[in-house]
């Protein structure tokens, strides 16, 4: 494995192959436009993103009218990923959309860098992507076409978007399908596509639902060197699995954060008296 | 405001104001009915069909009141994401489709002796109907989403923008029945009221408005007590799962805690 | 920022253009509703004259209603909104964006092609120009107001039909003056006037529009 990106991170699912290794040279000549890499140094050496603490403090979380989960805290530091398990409906999906600053929690606080998510609730809008179970790709369109858009839609001048998508493109494995419109793709090829995006735009912060699901013995490896290798640049990830992920950082199981049966089903200003 | 939103201390001023008001609203339909119905003169040229104007007016006075009412909630329920607020926006909207509708049935029967249709596109009786769609969107909202609280939002929103376009739209109704019946038998500033006449309508826009406040409250009461069964979990929300139900104790707690809590 | 704006406009209009996109059929319903009318009050050319212009404006506002429900809904059921969401452009903008794109391929094909239906419904030759005025100055009111229903109904299932009773009667004053313009080039009333007022219009709700859009589509997302 490249020594580099093992720095300060245990290790990334076993199975990466060489070829791998040499498209990550690739990869990385577009995640370096960010703090220009000192001529020939190794590009793993530095951090592109800046240091950055997401943490929930007694989150609790509402769906229609049912309390989900309750008394939820945790911290992620940079270069962990958050594991959350748990069965159907208890609650995984909507902790993402609640991190994504999608949905406001019910009670409690989500904190990036100890600035408060309800304060500023655009806090984190560019600083997250979000694979969800949606994929965010049209049918219509072409692989490259979609990636295109998603690429010059998020680019804000910044960065090199070209190396940016030539890099998606190989991590994925997508040089063959990208002439192939979306809906004539299997899941596994689709679930691919979508998560290219997260590689579109350099940001700290990764909220994924379900990453792993649809994809071959293959690519979730590559899916793990790809999250092994966003986490040692200092980024951070929140996943919603069934799979255990051998990632450094935390893991939650949010079965044991569900509310008693018979508590109230919501604290709601009803029940004040005054 | 935030001392009046709280729901416990709004059921208990709204015990307090239901049996002045209720008596209010029968004293003042009593006098009010009376007088424009027996005491007061018909109309030179209209005679007795005149009456109907002690009813139609109030309703469409009502009617209009009642959508401001409801984007006042609206209001309320996105500044302040208060419950109180979804409760109340949800409680006014049938009575205000009721004025509406009432204010076009009179509308029409009172057209009939005086224009000689049932139905003429004059400016006010267009801008009431238009009213009268405004509340079925309003409502039709409410009816279409599970969420409670999402439904109370949308209808919000569906309310403030309806409340800013109101004007535009009596504005643009005036202006078209201008282009197209110069010639109107019904001017734009309307019929002069004789001030014999006066007395009456003022007490029926009283009896009227006291009786919005009488069902208004009551409205907000069972929307509040709604609000809690369902929040205790005895009413099941469209998407409970049967396990979920109470048990046997859950629901004798029930009625002693709802009655607590009211 | 004004960079993803039009990527995002650019791409909507693609689209609509694309297979599955209505710019088409909303342009041939265009077509078909309008071709209706001399069927319903006879071919006389007095009475299709002194109607046209109501004529066309009403089948503009139903060809828009058509295209109206897809707006948001295929980027809510595919995640695509919540992605624009937590992008670059700010979400009022993001609806902004779209509305325009909704109006540069859905109803600008049809603004162009209405004097085209002017001459069919035998409106008087002096006043195609103001038809077609009139139509570019109004239409984008009807995206942008429809946005908001749009957004509205986006998480409601058969959402097409609450749509319409939503923003019908808000249509109402567009109408009214989009109508007033072509019936005011006969001398009885002013044209510029209701020009001035269609201007209006279509520009109160290109900020108000987008802005109620946004909340409606955020509590859909939740």
């Amino acid at each position: 494995m490249d020594p580099g990106s093992g720095a300060g991170v245990t290790k990334f699912g076993g199975g990466a192959d060489k070829s791998l290794g040499a498209d990550r040279s690739i990869a990385y000549a577009g995640f370096m436009t960010m703090p220009k890499p000192a001529n020939g140094a190794a590009p793993h050496a530095t951090q592109p993103f800046p240091h950055a603490v997401l943490a929930g403090h007694d989150l609790a979380c509402r769906r229609g009218d049912q309390l989900v989960f309750h008394g939820l805290n945790f911290t992620l530091e940079p270069g962990e990923a958050l594991c959350l398990y748990g069965p159907n409906g208890s609650g995984k999906t909507s902790l993402l959309r609640l991190l994504a600053g999608l949905s406001p929690p019910f009670s409690g606080e989500i904190r990036w860098n100890g600035e408060a998510l309800s304060r500023t609730p655009a806090l984190l809008r560019e600083q997250v992507m979000f694979a969800g179970f949606s994929l965010a790709l049209k049918e219509a369109l072409s692989v490259y076409e979609n990636l295109q858009f998603w690429s010059r839609f998020l680019g804000d001048g910044g960065h090199d978007q070209k190396a940016l998508m030539e890099a998606a493109i190989n991590r994925l494995g997508l040089e063959d399908l990208l002439a192939i419109p979306l809906h004539a793709l299997s899941s596994g090829q689709r679930k691919r596509v979508s998560l290219a995006r997260l590689l579109l735009a350099p940001r700290p912060l990764w909220l994924l639902d379900e990453p792993t699901t649809a994809l071959d013995r293959d690519h979730q490896a590559r899916l793990i060197d790809l999250l092994g290798d966003h986490l040692a640049q200092g980024g951070l990830a929140v996943l919603a699995t069934h799979q255990s992920l051998d990632l450094p950082g935390p893991r939650l199981d949010l079965d044991g954060y569900a509310p008693a049966f018979d508590a109230p089903a919501f604290q709601s200003p009803l029940f004040e008296d005054g | 405001m935030h001392w009046f939103a709280n729901p416990a201390r709004f059921v208990r001023l709204a015990d307090r104001i239901l049996p002045v008001a209720m008596l209010l609203c029968f004293g003042l339909f009593a006098t009010g009915l009376y007088w424009a119905l027996i005491l007061s003169p018909a109309d030179y040229q209209q005679g007795s069909s005149v009456r109907i104007m002690y009813v139609h007016v109030p309703s469409a006075y009502m009617a209009m009141f009642c959508y401001l009412v409801m984007a006042a909630a609206g209001f309320s329920t996105l500044v302040w994401r208060h419950p109180l607020a979804d409760v109340a926006g949800k409680a006014v909207a049938p009575i205000g489709l009721a004025f509406t509708g009432l204010a076009l049935a009179t509308g029409s029967l009172w057209g009939k002796p005086m224009w000689g249709a049932w139905w003429v596109w004059d400016a006010r009786l267009t801008s009431v109907l238009v009213l009268f769609f405004l509340y079925l969107g309003y409502l039709a909202i409410w009816g279409a989403f599970d969420d409670r609280s999402k439904a109370a939002r949308a209808a919000a929103i569906l309310a403030l923008v309806g409340v800013i376009n109101l004007p535009i739209i009596k504005f643009s109704v005036d202006w078209w029945t201008t282009l197209h019946q110069p010639a109107s038998l019904f001017r734009a500033d309307g019929p002069r009221i004789d001030p014999s006449m006066r007395p009456p309508l003022y007490l029926m826009l009283a009896a009227f408005q006291t009786y919005f406040v009488v069902i208004f409250l009551w409205r907000m009461k069972a929307g509040l007590a709604a609000l809690k069964l369902q929040a205790l979990g005895a009413m099941p929300s469209p998407k409970q799962n049967h396990e979920q139900r109470h048990d046997q104790h859950h629901e004798q707690n029930l009625a002693t805690r709802t009655e607590e809590a009211l | 920022m004004l960079r993803a704006f039009f990527i995002l406009m650019m791409r909507d209009i693609g689209l609509s253009y694309k297979q599955g996109g209505a710019a088409g059929l909303v342009i041939a319903f265009y077509a078909v509703a309008i071709s209706l009318f001399p069927f319903g009050v006879g071919p006389d050319s007095a009475i299709l004259a002194r109607i046209a212009g109501g004529v066309l404006w009403i089948a503009a506002l139903l060809s828009a209603l058509l295209s109206l429900d897809r707006l948001f809904q295929a980027d809510y059921e595919d995640g695509t909104l919540d992605a624009l969401a937590l992008g670059p452009l700010p979400l009022p903008l993001v609806v902004l964006a779209k509305a325009l794109a909704h109006w540069l391929a859905m109803l600008l094909p049809l603004v162009i092609l209405s004097p085209l239906f002017g001459l069919m419904l035998h409106l008087e030759a002096q006043a195609l120009p103001t038809l077609f005025l009139a139509l570019l100055i109004g239409t984008p009111a009807l995206s942008l107001l429809g946005a908001v229903a749009a957004g509205l109904t986006v998480a409601v299932r058969r959402g097409g039909a609450l749509i319409a009773l939503l923003v019908l009667p808000l249509y109402i004053p567009t109408l009214i003056f989009g109508v007033g313009a072509v019936d005011a080039v006969d001398g009885l009333a002013s044209v510029s006037a209701n020009l001035n007022f269609l201007g209006g219009l279509s520009l109160m709700f290109a900020v108000l529009g987008p802005l109620a859009t946004a909340g409606a589509l955020r509590l859909a997302m939740e």
